[in-house]
């Protein structure tokens, strides 16, 4: 483990700012918006690349333009980016984000939690 | 010691010191008629200061608020006060403690990857809380004890209020600049 004096500031000051940001109304997510990063989760644990189109095409409750507003906005907030493939631009993927990992991370804790909960009982 | 690690702990000290007594400067000038005493304020910009410097540089930060702190208050370039020197010194170290339990009870890393947003929150209360006490506890042994009640508890309420201002400020504004740099990514 780094000592605190080890630690680039610039690393701590981006840890920080990560920490502060999360205080912001900004970065509540909707219960669909919730949904959705669910369901990427599963797809990138699945390991395949997620692309905007396939995402478009495969929401079976929503229309493709919802679809595609949602990831919007989970691009705005943060939780994912979405760069064009190099070989054809109007191919993008859709991709996990440090806050989205943290995220999906903290959910599994909690399922973790729950189930040994359970098992007790 | 090296040269270059003497001259980048000043600059930190420095830096910290000066952005305490511009946003002491900010804070009177915005809220003035919230000044409980020369001492305590109804609402406290900088307490939000202590959050992130101790965080952010630790034990330099907490003798940057000092050496801030210090500057900030009343008559303390005409004469050296005792009473200046420990109001100075509350500002550092009250933190400084707070937060170093704060941390161990979190469990947050020292490149702080473990901070939530509610630690922060906690943390800001705890340090608001500890400055209180500190400071409260010394000038029970001098003044009337109400008074010291009363201005107790405008120093948590200052030290709360601010850090929460400044904090929503900082969120909202990185929120907004990630987006910003999303959309021009993209």
């Amino acid at each position: 483990m780094t000592s605190s004096n080890q630690t680039p500031a610039y690393l701590k000051l981006l840890n920080l700012l990560s920490a502060i940001r999360e205080l912001s109304p900004l970065q509540n997510l909707s219960a669909d918006e919730e949904k959705l990063l669910g369901e990427l989760a599963v797809r990138w644990h699945l390991s395949e690349k997620v692309t905007v189109g396939e995402m478009m095409q495969d929401s079976e409750r929503v229309s493709p333009s919802t679809m595609y507003r949602r990831l919007i906005s989970l691009r705005d907030k943060g939780l994912v980016s979405l760069p064009a493939d190099k070989a054809d631009r109007r191919i993008k993927f859709v991709i996990p984000t440090t806050a989205a990992k943290n995220y999906i991370k903290k959910l599994d804790e909690g399922m973790k939690n729950l189930m040994q909960e359970q098992l007790k009982d | 010691m090296s040269a270059q690690t003497l001259i980048a702990g000043t600059a930190k000290i420095s830096g910290v010191a000066i952005a305490w007594v511009l946003l002491f400067d900010l804070n009177q000038y915005a809220f003035a008629q919230l000044e409980y005493s020369s001492r305590a304020h109804w609402v406290f910009l900088p307490a939000a200061l202590r959050i992130i410097f101790v965080l952010l540089f630790g034990w330099l930060g907490a003798i940057g608020l000092m050496v801030g702190a210090y500057f900030t208050l009343p008559d303390s370039l005409m004469s050296f006060q005792f009473t200046n020197f420990l109001l100075a010194a509350s500002s550092g170290v009250a933190p400084l403690l707070a937060l170093f339990y704060c941390r161990r009870f979190f469990k947050v890393n020292p490149d702080l990857s473990e901070l939530r947003g509610a630690h922060v929150v906690v943390l800001s209360i705890v340090c608001a809380a500890a400055n209180s006490v500190v400071l409260s506890m010394y000038f029970a042994t001098q003044e009337d004890v109400r008074f010291v009640i009363e201005q107790g508890i405008s120093i948590f309420v200052g030290d709360s209020l601010g850090s929460a201002i400044v904090l929503s400020v900082i969120s909202i504004g990185a929120s907004i600049a990630v987006k910003l740099n999303q959309r021009k990514e993209s």
